[in-house]
Order: structure tokens, then C-alpha cells, then sequence
């Protein structure tokens, strides 16, 4: 049970070392009477340990939840300056939307695989919804 | 846990979080028990410089950390539970107390704090800033109670200078090679040391 001990960070390790190895040796009675030394009721452990293991799950996943919270909130405020920055006019759109396109064909031309000429079919909304994409893709 | 561990890559896997969860569904009644001892007395060593730290405080912090991966666990090397008394080894001396007193987890980040508590800048725990280090006030009041310790058992030859080895870091068959003795006479040793432990915590 030595070799995987980590290295020593605190002065009473080799005392805490010597209570580890008592423990992990002891079975049945013996484990009652070091219990009973410590004032450590065995009746109480495993609903002790179980309750503490289950808290700190909940604990995780809170945590967990609150930081996936913490990056939808930033991309939907990315998203939300994207819009507002978005000219308001169709013409102004297309413009737009056709000089990126340029810009990435020139960049990478197997990237763009929209054709470009048939822009002026598509709504505002799609064309607003386009640049958004483009520009998330861009900035991920 | 196997008597041979594995060589090799296979030996190095880490635990993921769903086999820490598995790892403590499978502890027998008996491990549960070990650990809440172990913790108890993790939380009585170090109640001079962290006072008010309980058993149940330490095993709580230390699952948290083991979920969160902050220390791994490789476990085909380590059983559950030596790795749970690994952490909370470590975690004795740097669980936080918030300036009204309550005891925090140390992996709490920031943002936690503020979440959790509605805390903000100034408010935030104290020693938050000092994560993951023993104070120095911590360690010598440590260094004077291993070396109170040891004086104890200046009257029994075996156990001093087993407890020295230790304290140089020997592992058990090291000791007993330094001092010559018997494996018998050696774990008698030991046990005699294990047993005044709780005498002198309870009393320090």
C-alpha cells in the first residue's frame, strides 16, 4: 500500500500514513474499537458517507448546469450584437451578405457552396439569418 | 483490488466521473465506515489551525473534487477508497472559511460564491485567494505537534524510531529493514503508535 502513496504535503502525513494502514488492516471488531476511540458511531457511517457523496453530486451538477447556463447567456448576447449591428435595409443585406461571401471564397473557396447570385430570392429574415451564421462561424 | 497492478498504459486510466459514481455505489459497509473514521480524524488533527472542521465537511469536500476530476484516480492502481483517503489527506488544511464563519468548499470558484451566496468582491471567503496552500501558521503548528508526538513515545525505543522512519518517508518494509526488527515486532510498533494517536489529538 506504500508505493502509490502521493508525495508528502503536510508534517503529519507519516501520522495520517500510520492511521491509513491501521484502517485498511482492520476487519470486524477491531474496526468497532478504533471507531469507538474516535467517537465515530459505525451505525451512522454509511448513511453519513452516502449522504455527503450524494450532496457533492448535486453540488457537480449544479455547478455543471450553472457554467452551461453561463455559455448560452454569453452566445445569446454574441448573437443578440450580432442583430443589432445587421443594417435594416434589404438592399444594404444583400450587399453585405454577398461581399462575405466573396471575402470567404477568396479565403477558402470549398467553403461557400451557396450561390450567391440567387440572393436576392431569399426574405430578410433569411438573409439576417445567414449573416449570423456566417459570422458564427467566424467567430465560434 | 488486484495484489499485481497492471504495467503499462492500462495501468494509467483514469477514472471517469460515471466509475467515481459506480466506485462509491460499490463501497462494501465496511469501507463507508473506514472512511468516515479516517475523515474524523483527519478533521481532529487539524482542528488547532481549522477549527470546526468536521468529518462529514471533509468527505463531502473530497467527493466534490473527486467528481469534478481535481484529482484523478487511476483506478487500477489505487482502490476507492485508498484515493478517498488520499484527498481528503490533502484537503485537511485548505477548506475555506467565509468571513461570517462558515466552512466552504475550496474547489468553490468565484462565480460559485456569487451564485450560491450572493456574495460579491469584498465579501468573498477570506482565504479564497490562498487556494490549495496550508498557511504557514498551519504547518508549524503541524511540525510542533508531530514533534510533541514523537516525545511520547520516548520511553519505547521500537515505536520512536519507527515513527522516525516514517517520518523520513520509509515505507513499512524499509523501516524494518533500517531497524533490523521483526514484522511482528514491527506492527506491534506500529499499533502502539496508531493507538496514542487519538489520545494526543483529543488532548492537542
Amino acid at each position: 500500500m506504500d508505493e502509490n502513496r502521493v508525495k508528502r504535503a503536510h508534517p503529519v502525513d507519516p501520522i495520517s500514513e500510520l492511521l491509513e494502514d491501521e484502517l485498511l488492516q482492520a476487519t470486524g471488531a477491531e474496526l468497532e474499537e478504533i471507531a469507538r476511540r474516535w467517537g465515530v458511531d459505525p451505525a451512522k457511517s454509511v448513511e453519513a458517507i452516502d449522504c455527503a457523496f450524494k450532496e457533492a453530486l448535486q453540488q457537480h451538477n449544479k455547478a455543471k448546469l450553472r457554467e452551461a447556463m453561463r455559455t448560452r447567456d454569453a452566445e445569446i448576447a454574441k448573437l443578440a450584437a450580432i442583430q443589432q449591428e445587421l443594417p435594416k435595409d434589404r438592399d444594404a443585406l444583400i450587399e453585405l451578405l454577398t461581399s462575405r461571401l466573396a471575402a470567404m471564397r477568396q479565403d477558402d473557396s470549398s467553403r461557400v457552396t451557396i450561390q450567391h447570385r440567387n440572393l436576392g430570392e431569399l426574405t430578410e429574415d433569411d438573409l439576417r439569418g445567414l449573416l449570423r451564421d456566417l459570422c458564427a462561424v467566424d467567430h465560434p | 483490488m488486484s495484489q499485481h497492478p497492471p504495467d503499462g498504459p492500462e495501468a494509467e486510466h483514469v477514472a471517469t466521473k460515471d466509475e467515481t459514481i459506480s466506485a462509491w455505489k460499490a463501497m462494501t459497509r465496511e469501507d463507508k465506515i473506514k472512511l468516515d473514521i479516517y475523515a474524523a480524524q483527519q478533521a481532529r488533527m487539524r482542528q488547532r489551525y481549522a477549527p470546526g472542521i468536521s468529518g462529514s465537511e471533509l468527505v463531502n469536500e473530497a467527493a466534490l473534487r473527486a467528481f469534478e476530476r481535481n484529482r484523478e484516480w487511476r483506478l487500477r492502481k489505487v482502490s476507492f477508497l485508498q484515493f478517498m483517503f488520499g484527498i481528503v489527506r490533502s484537503i485537511g488544511g485548505d477548506l475555506k472559511r467565509t468571513n461570517e464563519g462558515k466552512l466552504a468548499a475550496a474547489s468553490m470558484t468565484e462565480g460559485d460564491f456569487e451564485q450560491a451566496d450572493g456574495m460579491h468582491g469584498s465579501q468573498l471567503p477570506l482565504d479564497h485567494r490562498h487556494m490549495g496552500l496550508d498557511t504557514p501558521e498551519a504547518i508549524a503548528i503541524a511540525k510542533e505537534q508531530l514533534a510533541a508526538f514523537q516525545s511520547d513515545f520516548e520511553d519505547d525505543e521500537d515505536a520512536w524510531y519507527v515513527l522516525e522512519c516514517r517520518i523520513e518517508g520509509l515505507s513499512g518494509p524499509e523501516t524494518q529493514n533500517r531497524l533490523g526488527i521483526a514484522s511482528k515486532d514491527f506492527d506491534a510498533a506500529r499499533k502502539r503508535i496508531a493507538g496514542r494517536i487519538h489520545k494526543f489529538f483529543l488532548s492537542n
